[in-house]
């Protein structure tokens, strides 16, 4: 069994065209196909699973797969911390080109590498790339420095929030299109084929490495014009503005919606989010639009008053952090989900208590907000289904 | 579930220990008599104060454990510590700043990512001090210690952070430029030579040369003044290294000055002095003038030296020689034996011996076993020798002690 690491999102239209081209017949694997785990009936001993990017370098590393297709960027992001020989870079692919920008905005005080090593205060890097953030800052000698690990949106960051972004963009005239200043290219990266060093040294991965490596890689034509994407804009806060973080993502039509309710008008936070910094009919109010997942972070440190976000992820903030002083101030009452713990279909268990140690499971269920109900069992080729045993879950 | 140690830390075991102590033993007993005092930093330091003064190269600060503390959503990052001395100016800064000269040693461990995770160091630092006498009294005070732990022989490699620092100086580069250049070659690159022969072909012959120089006399030293005339940035330099020459050799010690050796920390400013035993490191150090301004305490110089207890450990020839062992049993177990036993064994505590109370241990690891039982309502003690077998039986442990202290 070959075990394959594909990724979603930005290159999974390229992706599932090599694999067509390369004869592998995935079903599911499109960009609108919500399966995880696609199938090639002509190669049976192909076991794929879909990712989101930055996992499938981490997935090949560990040795959970043997093969894998991401951008370059999050190879380097695992390596630059924690250098290995377990990932074999074993082919570009020719498409998903962009490079890695360190940049600040054009209205900060420092726009310069020489300012910001001159800075007095810490300076701070945001970014989804923390390792290569931190990685940077020392290279730069930057005296001190703090890494703001975000899920997204890190052009959303600077000047308030942050001195330097990490952006992935095509060209610099994107990053100026969104009024971004360059301070330096950290890297180019494109889909690259990787593997796992052990599974190449051990396992017969010939089929499935054949496939792969004689495609023709399709020549991706050099953008002419910068990637679209939305303003980071200007800024527009000062002490005596109350700072509001709107989500963007599946949170944000019911946000509209209760802003509508609650008579607040807001421009520009529609769901083609032309910019990040939409203005609202309420004086003395900014909005910046973030992702849900960073306001905990970012609410504590001051970068924002108000934010609408997620009980979930602000309870895994109040988890790492106990000491944070981020706190819940409203149930808004809409988007709810549940956060469940799953286990393997193949796990010998019916029930929490079996399914790991009895010391483990009522430390669980012992927490506040966590209760049982009946066990969920994952199926390895298939969704997750319901058991009739006690469960997880934290709502 | 197999446990273990995590990769790249080691335990110390009973007779690591009794090197470990040795080696402190000694070091502390040498500090203590020139007039330093131990002081020990936190294992924990926020990741700021070894990347603020630019003192570690980028690569080093890659590999230290640095990770969020517990209220780390401020983004402040702390580090297990990667080096004793940047933390001992930390402590003179916050708490000694008032004295003008401060001895400080320690014996602490350090971490990085490296195939051996934790080393143990003992450092000391003279703190307060320009004078090349201090980079002397450094180097004397670490030969005493290698010298009183058996280690030899120890050669002295003497150079001087501003040959190099000279050197580059004279390059047309930036500052990002001369560091990255710096940590490359701080970095040992192999590549960095032909790059700076390739960007400055007037700096080839003389970087050639200080790489490849070796000397071992005073006249050197003088010879170095006329290889390197045209770079009149570096004669102070070498008026520092041969200050450190003639101070050694009027003592008596030896030395060889390599220049290429002045590799290692960035934060060294002037003489830099490494311990070699065979081709084994066992120490080093160096003047390091800048680091304490760097990280705000003012325009104070300072030098120090580290001594590599792990290295050490193995280099040591120890015997242990504790006091002679004795086992002390019970005869029958009852509350007035038991008693006895505590009593006796405290007696001979008392008096420098071992004494463990008997909870099955083999009687062969002891030079005495002493029984105690019971005759009508009084102890009776019996002794036994167990290098001659012999044995002697009391009503008085005072007449026991006897008999062993006349073996």
């Amino acid at each position: 069994m070959t075990k394959l690491a594909l990724p979603k999102g930005r290159l999974q239209k390229s992706t599932a065209a090599l694999l067509d081209r390369a004869g592998f017949g995935l079903s599911d694997y499109q960009e609108d196909s919500r399966s995880y785990r696609p199938g090639s009936e002509g190669l049976p001993q192909l076991l794929v699973k879909v990712f989101q990017e930055r996992d499938v370098a981490i997935q090949v590393a560990v040795g959970n797969y043997d093969l894998g297709i991401c951008g370059l960027e999050w190879v380097q992001e695992l390596l630059v911390k924690y250098p290995s020989d377990a990932i074999v870079k074993v082919r570009e692919l020719g498409y998903g080109r962009r490079n890695l920008y360190a940049v600040a905005s054009k209205f900060a005080a420092a726009t310069s590498i020489k300012e910001l090593q001159a800075q007095s205060d810490a300076v701070r890097l945001v970014g989804e790339y923390p390792n290569l953030a931190e990685s940077l800052a020392l290279r730069l000698r930057l005296g001190r420095f703090k890494v703001f690990p975000v899920w997204g949106a890190a052009e959303a960051y600077p000047p308030e929030s942050a001195d330097i972004a990490i952006i992935p963009e095509t060209s610099v005239a994107g990053l100026v299109n969104k009024g971004l200043a360059p301070l330096t290219t950290i890297l180019t990266a494109s889909a690259f084929l990787i593997a796992n060093r052990s599974s190449l040294e051990q396992k017969d991965l010939n089929r499935i490495l054949s496939l792969l490596c004689n495609v023709d890689s399709e020549a991706e034509e050099e953008p002419t014009l910068p990637s679209p994407g939305m303003s980071a804009g200007e800024p527009v806060y000062g002490d005596d503005v109350v700072a509001l973080a709107l989500p963007d993502g599946h949170q944000q039509p019911h946000t509209m919606e209760l802003l509508t309710k609650a008579g607040l008008k807001v421009h520009g936070y529609q769901l083609s989010l032309p910019t990040r910094r939409p203005s609202i009919e309420l004086g003395g109010v900014a909005i910046k639009v973030i992702r849900p997942q960073d306001m905990p972070l970012q609410v504590a440190n001051g970068n924002f008053d108000l934010a609408i976000s997620g009980r979930d992820w602000l309870w895994d903030h109040l988890f790492r952090f106990p000491s944070s002083p981020v706190t819940e101030l409203l149930d808004l009452g809409f988007g709810r989900v549940q956060v469940v713990a799953v286990v393997s279909e193949n796990v010998a268990a019916d029930s929490a208590d079996e399914a790991w140690p009895q010391s483990t499971s009522t430390s669980l269920i012992n927490m506040p907000g966590i209760t049982t109900s009946p066990l969920i069992k994952c199926s390895p080729l298939g969704e997750p289904v319901k058991h009739s045993c006690p469960r997880m879950l934290m709502s | 579930m197999k446990v273990s140690k995590c990769k790249g830390t080691r335990d110390l075991m009973p007779q690591d220990m009794a090197r470990f102590r040795h080696i402190e033993g000694v070091f502390r007993g040498c500090c203590l008599k020139w007039g330093y005092e131990e002081v020990r930093t936190p294992t924990l330091e926020y990741l700021h104060l070894f990347t603020s003064a630019g003192t570690l190269t980028p690569s080093m600060l890659g590999r230290v454990y640095s990770f969020l503390d517990w209220n780390g959503w401020s983004g402040e990052r702390v580090v297990l510590r990667p080096d004793g001395t940047i933390p001992a100016a930390r402590l003179y800064i916050e708490g000694l700043v008032h004295r003008p000269i401060a001895r400080l040693f320690y014996v602490e461990n350090v971490f990085a990512f490296e195939e051996t995770r934790e080393r143990w160091q003992c450092g000391a630092e003279l703190i307060g001090s320009a004078k090349p006498e201090g980079d002397a009294e450094l180097v004397v005070l670490a030969l005493e210690i290698l010298t009183q732990l058996g280690i030899e022989p120890v050669e002295v490699r003497l150079s001087h952070a501003g040959l190099l620092k000279g050197l580059l100086g004279s390059l047309d580069l930036s500052s990002e430029e001369q560091a990255e250049l710096m940590d490359k070659i701080l970095a040992q690159d192999a590549e960095t030579m032909g790059e700076i022969k390739h960007r400055a072909p007037e700096l080839e012959k003389p970087l050639s040369l200080l790489f490849a120089l070796k000397g071992s006399s005073q006249g050197f030293v003088q010879n170095l003044k006329g290889i390197f005339e045209a770079f009149p940035a570096i004669m102070p330099a070498i008026d520092d290294l041969a200050r450190i020459a003639d101070t050694l050799s009027a003592m008596g010690y030896g030395y060889q000055i390599d220049l290429a050796s002045a590799r290692g920390f960035e934060y060294y400013t002037g003489v830099i002095f490494q311990f070699y035993n065979s081709a084994q490191k066992i120490g080093g150090g160096g003047r390091y003038d800048e680091l304490i301004p760097l990280i705000g305490g003012g325009k104070i110089p300072a030098s120090g030296f580290a001594l590599y207890l792990d290295e050490l450990m193995h280099l040591i020839k120890l015997e242990v020689t504790s006091g002679a062992r004795v086992l002390i049993k019970a005869e029958t177990g009852t509350g007035d034996e038991l008693k006895g036993c505590f009593e006796v064994a405290s007696l001979l505590r008392d008096r420098g011996y071992i004494a463990e109370l008997d909870l099955g241990q083999e009687p062969r690891d002891f030079r005495w076993v002493i029984s105690i039982g019971k005759k009508g309502d009084a102890l009776l003690f019996q002794l036994r020798d167990e290098i001659s077998g012999g044995k002697r039986s009391e009503a008085s442990f005072e007449l026991i002690l006897r008999h062993m202290e006349a073996g």
